[in-house]
């Protein structure tokens, strides 16, 4: 496993230094039944379609 | 046929060139992943699937209306035909 792949030591979270920004990572490879939804939603993933509603993340 | 100076696209050219842009962008979104996944072999799989698609559907625009790119530029016709359509800015894209 290369360096800048994850494993569980590296994703627990709390022994991560405070005060930085983290995101997590993807972990699956699943996309859209319908290539043209993920053309049109900008990204071929489901799980990162992340819609700007105006007022909080959509999870 | 090949006629690359016809001002208005058929049903069936449109159709095309937006498959070619669904291939392209799923290619490079699925690239985007394998950067950060390099050992997914499924992902690898899907990305050639579909990157083998992307090729062949430039083909055949090529061979039917006209190059995308200049590695598609026929060699069938009688002239260079690179640039032979309307650029989008001269309504290659309406």
């Amino acid at each position: 496993m290369k360096d800048y792949c994850p494993n569980e030591q590296k994703e627990m979270i709390d022994r991560f230094p405070i005060g930085m920004a983290y995101v997590p990572w993807q972990r699956t490879a699943v996309t859209y039944d319908n290539l043209e939804k993920g053309f049109e939603n900008g990204t071929i993933f489901p799980q990162l379609y992340k819609p700007f509603s105006g007022r909080r993340c959509v999870s | 046929m090949r006629d690359c100076g016809c001002p208005e696209m058929s049903r069936e050219q449109c159709g095309l060139l937006r498959s070619i842009d669904i291939l392209s962008f799923y290619v490079v979104d699925m690239a985007l992943y394998l950067d950060t996944h390099p050992d997914d072999a499924d992902a690898q799989d899907h990305f050639a699937h579909f990157a083998k698609m992307l090729r062949d559907a430039k083909q055949e625009y090529a061979q039917k209306y006209c190059a995308l790119s200049q590695e598609n530029v026929s060699r069938y016709g009688a002239t260079w035909d690179w640039e032979c359509m309307p650029l989008p800015w001269e309504g290659g894209c309406d």
